[in-house]
């Protein structure tokens, strides 16, 4: 991610949310279905960008020498959050705030679904530490 | 996945709109709903495969499977 995509992310944000404003005068749909093609083109741009980032995370753990699976679960967490967050963006744009609160209630729980092994972990270290 | 795809579901967007109105002034409001609705699913299949894709980056990168 350098200054040149953040630049080019700015501009499609600015034109394509125009483009929207445009729109949503005549066809509301469709204005919903611009800005869902911006936030996709965007979210693959940012997501494209975020590689390094993992490999170095999953490089300073080994160096740490703790298990990659703490990484692991982390990534797949973030992972989750992105995806649910631009179906509930896009859903509470069309004005449908129950369905967007529907769509994130299923990835908390995703989430959580994810994470509770680390927790189970954490809670056996606390066992082995009482008794 | 183009910034075109973007420019296209606009201009998609724009005809639709022209559209209706001209087939709403012609008095004829179920084909200017019909051509409404064509347009949506045009626009909604172009958009399906760069969720799809979308979807399968964030898999590939985030290592959910």
């Amino acid at each position: 991610m350098e200054l040149t995509d953040v630049l080019s992310i700015i501009g499609i944000g600015i034109v394509a949310a125009a483009l929207a404003i445009v729109l949503r005068q005549h066809r509301p749909e469709f204005a919903m279905l611009v800005s869902l093609a911006a936030g996709i083109f965007i979210l693959l741009k940012v997501v494209s960008a975020v590689v390094p980032v993992v490999d170095q995370i999953q490089s300073i753990l080994s160096t740490a020498s703790l298990p990659l699976e703490y990484a692991g679960v982390l990534f797949k967490a973030l992972g989750i959050c992105f995806t649910t967050q631009i179906a509930c963006d896009t859903c509470k744009d069309a004005g449908e705030s129950a369905i967007s609160a529907k769509v994130e209630m299923a990835g908390k729980i995703a989430v959580l679904v994810v994470s509770l092994p680390l927790f189970s972990q954490v809670l056996s270290i606390v066992y082995s530490l009482i008794g | 996945m183009d910034v075109d795809l973007i420019f296209r579901i606009a201009a998609i967007g724009i005809i639709v709109a022209v559209l209706n109105q001209v087939l709403n002034r012609a008095d004829r409001p179920e084909q200017a709903m019909m051509t409404t609705l064509a347009g949506v699913i045009v626009v909604l299949m172009m958009m399906i495969t760069e969720i799809n894709n979308l979807f399968e980056t964030v898999k590939n990168v985030f290592g959910l499977y």
